[in-house]
């Protein structure tokens, strides 16, 4: 026994799970909404089976009813209403037979007679007309057609009766039996034929409750079953979009939550569940292809940003060279220039003692030249102090005219020093306008690296700005150095003047020297040239103080060149920290 | 007892009394009557029969309480010695006081043995009270004839 049912359950298992299999097939396959609505449909169908079935049992109860009410009720009155009337007349006849038997007035019988032939017609006539109902049943139609049949007899008998009676009372006594069996008959057959009309009505009202008890377990039947089909689809519709929508949020949670590798069920539904999955999967194979997109695209950007950085280190580090180059080259310049500067500063300083010494010799050759014209009385006394002083004042003279060529090669020496600054500061402005450049590019550099670049463009905006002032700075140096090249060029020609006067006096002195012999002769021409050379001694003194003047001018022209050079070296170093900066920045971005 | 002794009683008056039996037809008188219709409906016919026995004139058909009735095998009267009301009714299902079907029994006697005494109630045209009766009954061509003694 229990094996038999343990082989047969697995058979039996696999028949209801085929025919699971079967009906999610179907329900995998049809739309949501034909799903979502079935339920609704089989409670609809449900609904509309149950309002029929009432409706055509109220139809028919309608029917039943009517017939009830209006047919059976109006037969079984009319029936009751001609029974009635039989048994009057029935009664009327008795009552002849009666009034005959006992000697009631011919006049009086007439009446009676009269009448009961009236009520008999009458009665047949009702009887007829109650045949002729159209709503009798063929069982009624035999019995009336019986009645019908014995009423005529009936009518027959009573008619004989009465007539006997009208002569022969005794008679009609005897004859009473035969009409009452008549009539019995009659009211028998009546009583049969509503009985008929009464198990009719009783068959009506049966099946009126037939029906209704009927339609009652109908409408509960319906009902439940409505109910446990609508449940049981709602459940397997439900079943079939719950579960499946619950594993797609899974799957769409995972999928937002970056996991592509999930497995996605349900794909071979052809419903919207099945579109949605295979919707879901299509996003998720789209996604694995756009993470891989992303991943390549990633790393094209890091190669690309790591090229640009080397680029841009490189481009760095080339700046920087150059930067360096031309900051070195401009501080190894302004180092010249402050060399050359401090050197000019110094010429100057020199120049300006030796124009004090040559004032002061200038001075006292003035009161030497008015010593020999005071001593020009006393020159036969001091002719040797003459010549002495003559051959002193001639290697004075001759030691000024050189140290004055001397000064003047220091002039020039100082010109060249300042026409070298020239090409250097021009080179020095070939920086900055490469450095202006250079922040231009780098500003514009900075731009296109966005955020990552602000840093850059404020060095940048440094940069500009060091080279403005650089340029600025040169500017002003060139305007120095064109003003020293001014005073340089009058100190030379002074000195030339000098010299050439100097040159004068030598040959003055010369001719003194000569003239030493002719002293005699000569005094008051010594005296005169004495004179003319405490003059030009003095003209000399004054060009002295001029030119110690100028040389005064110099050294401030050439403290100024120095300190422009020493702002240029401060500009040169601030420029490197600047380039040093901003190169860390862009190295750093 | 006492119903049976005066039966008896009145038998033996009814036999030893010829003052009464002149007064009433005997059995005899009726049987001799019924034959009388029978001959002349074999003379007459139907019809002029029928007319003899209902005219209360004819003698030989009306004798004191004895008259002859003539009726169909359905039941119709169609001709009466003392009622002549009747001639034309049917009465077949005429029934007497005690509920006895005679005109049945008269039909049953005439086409089952052809002839008979019937006893029944009937109306007596002289008393006109209803009364114990015995009817000599005979087929006669499609009907039968009878003729009835009172009894005393």
């Amino acid at each position: 026994m229990s094996d038999a049912v343990a082989s047969q359950s697995p058979l039996r298992n696999s028949s209801a799970a085929r025919g699971r299999q079967f009906i999610f097939g179907i329900l995998h396959n049809l739309s949501i909404q034909i799903k979502a609505s079935a339920a609704s449909a089989i409670l609809l169908i449900c609904l509309l089976a149950l309002g029929a079935n009432a409706y055509m049992t109220s139809t028919k109860s309608a029917e039943g009813l009517r017939v009830l009410s209006h047919e059976i009720e109006d037969k079984l009155q009319a029936v009751s209403s001609v029974s009635d009337a039989i048994v009057t007349t029935h009664m009327t006849v008795f009552r002849y037979v009666s009034w005959a038997s006992n000697s009631v007035s011919q006049k009086l019988l007439g009446s009676l007679h009269e009448q009961i032939v009236t009520d008999l017609a009458a009665l047949t006539f009702r009887l007829e007309a109650l045949s002729r109902r159209r709503d009798l049943s063929d069982d009624e139609r035999s019995s009336m057609e019986d009645i019908l049949a014995r009423w005529e007899k009936c009518v027959h008998q009573a008619k004989d009766n009465v007539d006997v009676g009208q002569t022969d009372a005794a008679m009609a006594t005897m004859m009473l039996g035969q009409t009452d069996d008549s009539f019995k008959a009659v009211y028998s057959d009546i009583q049969k034929l509503s009985l008929k009309t009464i198990n009719a009505a009783n068959t009506v009202k049966n099946t009126l409750y037939v029906d209704a008890e009927r339609t009652k377990t109908i409408i509960i039947l319906g009902t439940v079953l409505g109910f446990v089909i609508s449940g049981f689809v709602s459940f397997m519709v439900g079943s079939s979009i719950v579960r499946p929508i619950k594993s797609i949020t899974h799957v769409m949670q995972q999928l937002s939550a970056g996991k592509t590798d999930v497995e996605i069920g349900d794909r071979d539904r052809r419903d919207e569940i099945g579109k949605m999955v295979q919707a879901i999967d299509v996003f998720r194979k789209n996604t694995i292809e756009m993470h891989a997109m992303e991943q390549a695209g990633y790393q094209a950007e890091q190669q690309r940003v790591a090229e640009r950085r080397a680029a841009m280190h490189e481009l760095a580090g080339e700046f920087e060279k150059s930067v360096q180059q031309i900051a070195k080259e401009l501080t190894d310049a302004v180092a010249a220039m402050h060399n050359n500067a401090q050197a000019m500063s110094l010429i100057a300083a020199q120049t300006r003692d030796k124009s004090q010494s040559t004032t002061n010799i200038v001075i006292d050759t003035q009161t030497s030249v008015d010593s020999v014209a005071e001593a020009a009385e006393e020159l036969a006394k001091s002719i040797e102090q003459l010549a002495t002083q003559t051959h002193s004042a001639r290697e004075l003279t001759n030691k000024t005219v050189s140290e004055s060529g001397n000064a003047g090669a220091n002039v020039q020496q100082l010109l060249d020093a300042v026409s070298q600054i020239v090409p250097i500061t021009g080179l020095i402005q070939a920086i900055a306008q490469q450095t202006n450049l250079l922040a231009l590019n780098a500003t514009i550099e900075a731009a296109r690296a966005g955020t990552a670049g602000k840093g850059f463009a404020v060095v940048a905006a440094e940069v500009k700005s060091l080279a403005q002032q650089t340029a600025k700075a040169t500017e002003e140096i060139n305007q120095k150095i064109t003003a020293v090249n001014a005073s340089c060029g009058s100190v030379v020609a002074i000195m030339e003047q000098v010299i050439s006067a100097i040159g004068r006096l030598g040959e003055g002195t010369m001719e003194m020297a000569t003239a030493v012999g002719q002293q005699a002769a000569a005094t008051q021409e010594i005296s005169k040239n004495a004179q003319q050379a405490a003059d030009g001694s003095r003209i000399v003194a004054d060009n002295i103080v001029a030119l110690d003047k100028k040389a005064h001018e110099n050294d401030d022209a050439s403290g100024q060149a120095l300190a422009g050079a020493k702002r240029l070296l401060d500009h040169a170093a601030t420029l490197q920290t600047q380039v040093d900066k901003f190169l860390r920045h862009v190295r750093a971005a | 007892m006492r119903f049976l002794a005066f039966l008896v009683f009145a038998a033996l008056i009814t036999i030893t009394s010829p003052a009464t039996a002149e007064e009433f037809g005997s059995k005899d008188e009726a049987v001799a009557m019924v034959k009388r219709v029978q001959a002349e409906f074999k003379k007459l016919g139907p019809d002029a029969t029928f007319k003899q026995v209902s005219d209360k004139a004819v003698p030989a058909f009306h004798d004191r309480d004895l008259y002859p009735f003539i009726y169909d095998m359905s039941g119709i009267c169609v001709a009466h010695g003392a009622r002549p009301a009747l001639i034309g009714k049917n009465l077949i299902d005429l029934k007497d006081q005690d509920g006895k079907f005679l005109i049945r029994e008269m039909v049953t006697m005439a086409n089952g043995p052809g002839s008979g005494w019937i006893d029944y109630k009937w109306p007596n045209p002289i008393t006109s009270k209803i009364e114990d009766k015995s009817s000599y009954v005979e087929k006669m061509g499609d009907y039968f004839v009878g003729v009835g003694v009172y009894k005393q």
